[in-house]
């Protein structure tokens, strides 16, 4: 195929700022690394932009050095193991069941789900509701609350209502049950929305940390993020804090590192066990994503 | 029919979605009417059989918003029950304690558990205004009987702090961690802080005796003389410091010019009034702006905070002295050592000797400490099951040997007495000297993990010590302590006689409150860096006029009613 100049032009155009644009998108994860990956006190000079000036691990050592962080990784990679294949199972199994248009109160339903995205009890009744439930202080809190989100729900729902219905019903004339065209048929042909939507709830089971924090006491069930917020806190705390004992090394515990660097890298530690799983599932993901944008 | 076995579909799906969240519920919070026994000590024996009838542990649950000593000992940990002082605790009062630590931001999640009424049995470290909120909503319960009836030790150590806790309805719903006072023939500037001075550059000039702000002045000039750049050529201030957070300088020269608490000045009338209206006030604002101008103090030094300051102009070193605490830059040289800087042995910061106090008024000395209702608080929630053995394990704590033992653990395994003084073993010196933390100590000796509840370090102790012995001087050896104490007087800790005066204030006030501590530490620097002194005049009158017209005034006059109602006028 000839492109005329005109096009390739409009071409080189589109190159030139489709990368001046993944740049932009680009730099601040790289400005991150560079500095979590400076000495402390050299980072508050500023002037870091793409690598680090003095390079120093200490900002790393000082997170990896805490107590139970090593139960906490464990604790976040369960509850992101089980959340996802649990909500994913859960999500897949309501969405198929909302799909189907027969459904007895199909309608009502969907309006029930679709009505505590909008509205929820606050945070107080939740907490209740929760201790009620017995599930303070259980690994139950991290996975049960978070089974069904009404939006992937809705997602999922959207994609199985669009394969084609011949499909389920050779199945049906072949005497499956609706388990089996939902295992057999349906969850085979629909990677693009099952992976989308692992991701969506993994990213979400790998950031949480409100509910640690609400529900949970103690480092028994304390998760990454959890002890990572806890070590920025006590970073500021070192700095706002009153004089006592604990204050005295100050000065020496500034030298390796600081409130800056600090949070620089947990942001990396953070970040990169999910952007490791990206490129695994992109080519899922924008297929998924694209569910339910173009009506034919 | 086929509608039929849809319907049982979805009945059967809820049984399922219902014994499935049953199965996973989890084990209830701590509580203390379903303790679980605790794991005995290992190295402690049993103890011994209690005479008949057996009288029945007592578990007490406590909620501490802080969190475990230095985040090292988990709610959980077998520490906890092991340790030589609740073996002591349980000896002698038959209580074993069930703690709880929030994973984050306790005050938060004590905010929950109070609006869903579930109330801690014991309730450590409330912020100011969750301590109001249990207060005005009735959760917590009134001290004065259980202290009468289980608190003679109580009222022998915290003799009249206890009516500084009193509320203004006339009842005492908590105690404080700290409680004593300043003894006489100490004057302790300004919360242990103070003039401090690089010890090269103190000795360079002579070590001279500063009586002035003036005196102050002229120092700072001679230290622009002889040290006008550090090793690597970067410019050096006579004078830093920072005004972001807690005990900055500006506060440090008010509080060793005789503002009370730093903030509150207390008049000849006896009413206070907020540190602009001291007689000093305009006088440690033009001396700053007059460094500023000349070029004796770091123009940054009202805009960061403590830790910038600390990194950026302290440890460079670029800093030769500063107002503030001695323990700021204790061990700073440390780095310089490290750097290879010539003479960094020398370079060590020390309090020197400075009191500014034109109307001949120090530091008041018999100043009652723990009259903070707030942050160091401990209190006993109305459900509270076992008001009595809390109380009791209260008493206990605040009996001389018992917080000693609290502080420096129990008796016999870290120190002993000889001759009636509390010694420590050799060891045990040599291995604080050599710097392990308090929690490497913990376990063997028990010391500082019960002290968020009833523990003081404030003033000596009645051997004449320091209540946490390896911080004395006299005690560890420690020749630089010794220096520092006779300089600045060794009782550091804050001694807030006016403090907590917002603690419980009403929205309203709290809101005049914030706003003055926002003006303080972003206006008060705009007035310091006038290019004048006659400008910094007109700038600080427009700073105290900015104050009146956010509510100074009736503030001023709601602290004088909560001042004086804590004094039972």
């Amino acid at each position: 195929m000839i492109i005329g100049r005109g096009e390739k032009i409009f071409l080189w155009v589109i190159y030139i700022v489709v990368t001046i644009f993944s740049l932009t998108i680009l730099y601040p994860f790289i400005n991150i690394i560079a500095i979590s990956l400076n000495d402390g006190v050299d980072a508050l000079r500023g002037g870091i932009y793409l690598w680090p000036r003095r390079f120093s691990l200490a900002a790393y050592e000082q997170v990896f050095s805490r107590r139970g962080l090593l139960n906490a990784a464990g604790m976040s990679i369960a509850r992101t193991m089980v959340g996802t294949i649990a909500g994913l199972a859960f999500t897949a199994v309501l969405a198929y069941l909302l799909s189907k248009r027969d459904l007895v109160f199909r309608r009502g339903i969907i309006f029930l789900f679709v009505f505590t995205m909008y509205f929820s009890g606050g945070m107080i009744p939740d907490f209740i509701l929760i201790r009620q439930l017995g599930l303070m202080n259980s690994f139950g809190v991290y996975i049960i609350p978070a089974l069904l989100g009404v939006w992937n729900v809705m997602i999922m729902r959207q994609f199985f209502e669009e394969l084609p219905q011949s499909l389920k019903d050779s199945a049906r004339v072949d005497g499956a049950n609706e388990l089996t065209v939902l295992l057999r048929i349906v969850l085979p042909i629909s990677k693009p929305v099952l992976a989308t939507i692992a991701l969506f709830i993994a990213v979400w089971q790998w950031n949480a940390w409100y509910d640690t924090f609400i529900y949970t006491s103690g480092a028994r069930l304390s998760t990454l993020q959890n002890e990572l917020v806890r070590i920025l806190t006590e970073q500021q705390a070192l700095v706002m804090a009153a004089p006592g004992g604990d204050m005295r090394d100050l000065a020496e515990r500034a030298q390796r590192a600081t409130p800056q660097t600090i949070q620089m890298a947990t942001i990396v530690i953070t970040t990169i066990p999910i952007v490791l799983i990206y490129p695994f599932l992109q080519k899922y993901f924008v297929k998924g994503i694209m569910v339910g944008a173009v009506k034919e | 029919m086929k509608k039929l076995i849809k319907y049982l579909a979805v009945v059967l799906t809820m049984v399922l979605l219902a014994s499935m969240l049953y199965a996973c519920r989890g084990e209830d919070e701590p509580s203390a009417a379903t303790p679980e026994p605790p794991a005995q000590a290992t190295p402690v024996p049993d103890p011994a059989p209690p005479a008949d009838p057996e009288p029945e542990t007592v578990y007490l649950h406590i909620f501490n918003t802080h969190g475990p000593v230095a985040g090292e000992f988990d709610q959980d940990d077998p520490i906890w029950q092991n340790n030589p002082m609740s073996q002591q605790i349980y000896e002698d009062l038959n209580i074993r304690i069930n703690w709880e630590f929030p994973s984050g931001d306790g005050n938060e999640r004590l905010n929950l558990l109070l609006a869903a009424g579930d109330y801690p049995e014991i309730i450590l470290g409330p912020n100011a205004v969750t301590f109001t909120r249990i207060v005005s909503e009735g959760i917590a319960l009134p001290l004065d009987g259980l202290i009468d009836s289980y608190g003679a030790n109580i009222r022998a150590a915290f003799g009249d702090i206890l009516e500084l806790l009193r509320s203004e309805n006339g009842n005492i719903y908590s105690l404080s961690r700290d409680f004593g006072v300043i003894p006489p023939g100490v004057d302790p500037p300004g919360m242990g802080s103070g003039l401090i001075v690089r010890n090269d550059a103190w000795e360079a000039v002579g070590a001279p005796a500063l009586n002035s702000l003036d005196d102050v002045y002229d120092v700072l000039i001679q230290f622009a003389e002889l040290f006008p750049y550090n090793h690597e050529g970067a410019s050096v201030w006579p004078m830093g410091g920072f005004l972001q957070g807690w005990q900055n300088p500006f506060q440090t020269v008010l509080g060793a010019a005789g503002v009370e608490n730093d903030i509150w000045y207390v008049t000849e009338d006896d009413e206070i009034v907020y540190w602009v209206r001291s007689p000093q006030a305009l006088e440690i604002v033009l001396f700053f702006n007059r460094l500023y101008r000349e070029g004796l103090l770091d123009p940054e030094a009202f805009i960061l905070d403590r830790g910038t300051w600390t990194t950026n102009k302290v440890a460079n070193p670029r800093t030769i002295s500063f107002f503030g605490g001695w323990w700021m830059a204790w061990t700073i040289h440390n780095t310089y050592i490290e750097a290879g800087i010539e003479n960094a042995e020398n370079m060590h910061f020390v309090p020197v000797p400075f009191y500014v106090s034109p109307d001949q008024r120090h530091w008041p000395r018999l100043v009652p400490v723990g009259g903070r209702p707030g942050t160091r608080s401990v209190m006993i929630s109305e459900t509270a099951p076992n008001p009595e053995a809390a109380m009791r394990l209260f008493d206990y704590l605040t009996i001389p040997e018992n917080n000693f033992a609290v502080m420096n653990g129990v008796e016999g395994i870290m120190w002993e007495f000889e001759g009636g003084i509390p010694v420590m073993r050799p060891e045990f010196q040599e291995r604080w000297l050599a710097g392990e933390p308090d929690q490497a100590f913990s376990a063997e000796t028990g010391l500082r993990l019960f002290h968020q509840i009833i523990g003081t370090s404030v003033g000596r102790s009645p051997w004449d010590t320091y209540w946490i012995l390896k911080d004395d001087p006299i005690a560890m050896n420690d020749e630089r302590g010794a220096v520092r104490d006779a300089n600045l007087g060794p009782y550091w800790f804050d001694t807030f006689a006016t403090g907590g005066i917002n603690a419980g204030a009403p929205d309203n006030y709290s809101m005049i409150y914030t706003r003055m501590g926002e003006m303080f530490h972003n206006d008060l620097y705009v007035v310091i860096m006038s290019a004048s002194e006659a400008e910094a005049i007109t700038a600080f009158h427009g700073f105290v006029d900015g104050l009146e017209a956010i509510g100074l005034v009736e503030y001023e006059a709601f602290a004088n009613r909560v001042r004086n109602s804590r004094l039972g006028r």
